[in-house]
């Protein structure tokens, strides 16, 4: 983003620091929005007032941030936990958690990397949660809600649901999030609270082992 | 600069990589919409919420341009988190010049330019624990108290009233606990128990956060932590790909160590004869004893259990909602709170609350426990002590006098009391995993 740089140079030392210099938006577009440009820039304007807003206290604010947010949420959840049932879960406790924790957020920090941080370690501790209660594998307790969820029938969505399902919760994590929902690794690292290189270290045995499940349950199922 | 940059790496010159077949896929895959009273739910809850409250999963997030300080002097009751915070370069240079001056133990404050974000850091000496930080979470737990050890008496059917309590429900200067941390490995997902005679850690260590299944840890490599001496001494480094395991010290004075891998069985012992071993593939379990001969080679190996996937490590009911103490005279019982009575006047769960079971009690969950979220709870091999795993870390809690000391760990994956019942260890996931050990007696 070459405007960034820019905007960095002509405030110098004190723009690199952030202290002085206009705000820093909470992008977290994919990279193929962000090359969208100027649209996308003012929702980013916008989204900023609704943030602060939001931190004084404005429910509907804080609600219309979480509905544009959502949709991208929702698929991590989902991916994440494999049910809807369970994702309206982890959702409700994840921007409940949101919005008592809005006065501690920093708002010129990146709002949507931080509520994704908060949707996954909902997602963690739902499954640490379920697995502690039934005492049964993750494994077992994400395909099963795959199962339900998806019925019997294999389709090749179903297979990458399953095949997802199989992954420890952190791997699943890292390819929802850059995978899934096109996140840099600088980006999921934050969402994640991990380095940039345990991402891509997760990243590169998460994806060899989907692909290897992908290609074990599609044999399996033809 | 822009930290937004895509192809650009701060780290290293490692571009970005998205995998096109597993993004096509996952463009493909449908993801349902909410239930229908999803959103009136939510707003009905948002109108209800105070925002003022702190939340375990508002954690700190990075600050995208301050440097990012590790503060390594922690505190030992925080030696275990891997929890960094960021703050920004003025702060830091104040910080320095402050020490320079010979602040030592100061409070230092400083205001950010923004106007409205304080980052205050205290720093006594070998404290770092209360730095407050933007958008950081309040802090899990109460920092451990520390008070000399009390010899460890038969107290297991003292009533609570019998013992000393302060107003605040036992936790200042009355906890018979003192505490401190030592961080002994790294690594996620890993499993641990201790050597029957406490001297060394067993630690399953995957790695990289390969898999957790089977109620247990994934298994990339095994080593054993040497707790006099420091050192790690490689026990078994399959160099697989993909190995589960895990192992417990549910037999003190025989169980060692075990990695496996599909149907192979490697393991690993120093001077004790008997292994357990679970295999895990889509959640079906396979339990394995193994009997070592002196050599350290497999003289015996018998199945125990196939297929059930219960866990044979885990003491009782799966679904327990009450443990008996380890010397079976108390009971531990999860109701609207958490209850410790002696066993012998068992009383009906359902009557939780009841004037029998309130009669009968002789520990109750203290009361700054209360908001916490408990998945999981640990008698100590003695009996004495109850090490209560919660989603905001970990309390030891006597029972008997309502003592307890929080201790700030999370998110955790396992707990294991010493077999002397005087020290814990703790793996948790916190970044790339910690294995702690707290000694508190």
């Amino acid at each position: 983003m070459p405007g960034a740089t820019r905007t960095s140079d002509f405030f110098g030392f004190w723009g690199s620091i952030g202290l002085i210099g206009p705000s820093k938006n909470r992008d977290l577009r994919t990279a193929d929005e962000r090359r969208d440009g100027p649209q996308a820039m003012m929702v980013l304007v916008s989204d900023a007032s609704l943030v602060r807003m939001a931190v004084d206290g404005d429910v509907d604010a804080f609600t219309k941030l979480l509905r544009e947010y959502d949709p991208r949420l929702r698929a991590v959840a989902f991916r994440m936990v494999g049910s809807q049932e369970a994702m309206d879960d982890v959702l409700q406790a994840a921007y409940l958690n949101a919005h008592r924790g809005l006065g501690r957020f920093r708002q010129d920090a990146d709002f949507g990397t931080w509520l994704h941080r908060i949707v996954v370690n909902a997602c963690y501790d739902h499954l640490r949660r379920i697995a502690r209660q039934s005492e049964v594998s993750l494994h077992a307790v994400v395909e099963r809600a795959s199962e339900e969820a998806m019925e019997e029938r294999l389709t090749s969505a179903d297979a990458v649901q399953r095949a997802l399902g199989q992954l420890s919760p952190e791997f699943r994590a890292v390819v929802v999030l850059v995978d899934g929902d096109g996140l840099t690794y600088a980006e999921a690292g934050e969402a994640l609270g991990v380095g940039r290189g345990t991402v891509a270290s997760r990243l590169n045995r998460a994806r060899a082992t989907l692909r290897d499940l992908l290609s074990r349950d599609e044999g399996e199922w033809r | 600069m822009s930290r937004w940059r895509r192809g650009e790496s701060e780290e290293g010159p490692v571009a970005d990589s998205r995998d096109p077949e597993l993004v096509r896929r996952l463009a493909g895959a449908p993801v349902p919409d909410h239930q229908p009273q999803f959103w009136a739910e939510l707003e009905a809850k948002l109108e209800g919420s105070d925002p003022e409250l702190a939340s375990e999963h508002d954690r700190p997030a990075p600050n995208e341009l301050a440097p990012t300080v590790e503060l390594s002097d922690r505190s030992p009751a925080e030696a275990g988190s891997t929890r960094s915070w960021s703050l920004s370069r003025p702060l830091l240079v104040a910080a320095a010049v402050l020490a320079a001056v010979g602040v030592g133990g100061a409070i230092l404050t400083s205001q950010r330019s923004s106007g409205d974000q304080t980052a205050a850091v205290n720093l006594p000496q070998g404290d770092t624990r209360s730095a407050e930080q933007p958008n950081a979470a309040e802090p899990a737990a109460a920092p451990p108290e520390v008070a000399p050890v009390q010899p460890t008496e038969d107290r297991s059917l003292e009533p609570n009233a019998a013992a000393p309590t302060s107003p605040s429900g036992g936790s200042s200067g009355l906890i018979p606990l003192e505490s401190r941390t030592e961080v002994v490995g790294v690594g996620t997902g890993t499993g641990i128990a201790f050597s029957p005679d406490g001297s060394a850690l067993i630690v399953f260590d995957d790695g990289d956060g390969q898999s957790r299944s089977c109620g247990g840890v994934a298994a990339r490599s095994l080593y054993l932590q040497d707790l006099t001496t420091g050192q790690r001494r490689p026990a078994v480094d399959s160099g697989l790909g993909f190995v589960e395991g895990r192992a417990s010290a549910v037999e003190p004075d025989r169980l060692w160590s075990v990695v496996t891998s599909g149907s192979d069985v490697r393991a690993s012992t120093v001077s004790h004869s008997l292994f357990w071993a679970e295999l895990c593939e889509n959640a079906r379990t396979e339990t394995w004893r193994g009997v070592l001969g002196d050599d350290g080679q497999i003289t015996a190996i018998e199945e125990i259990q196939t297929g059930s996937g219960d866990d044979p490590f885990i003491d009782g009911d799966p679904n327990r909602q009450q443990a008996e103490s380890p010397d079976g005279r108390l009971v531990l019982r999860l109701g609207e709170t958490i209850t410790v009575a002696p066993l012998a006047d068992e009383v009906d769960p359902a009557d939780d609350g009841s004037e029998a079971l309130l009669a009968a009690v002789v520990g109750e969950l203290p009361a700054e426990l209360a908001d916490w979220s408990f998945n999981d709870w640990v008698w100590s091999p003695q009996g004495d002590l109850v090490a209560l795993v919660a989603d905001q870390g970990v309390a030891l809690w006597d029972p008997r006098t309502g003592d307890h000391l929080a201790l700030d760990f999370a998110p955790i994956s396992r707990v294991v009391f010493d077999p002397a019942g005087r020290r814990l260890a703790v793996s948790t996931d916190v970044d790339d995993g910690t294995i702690s050990v707290v000694t508190f007696g």
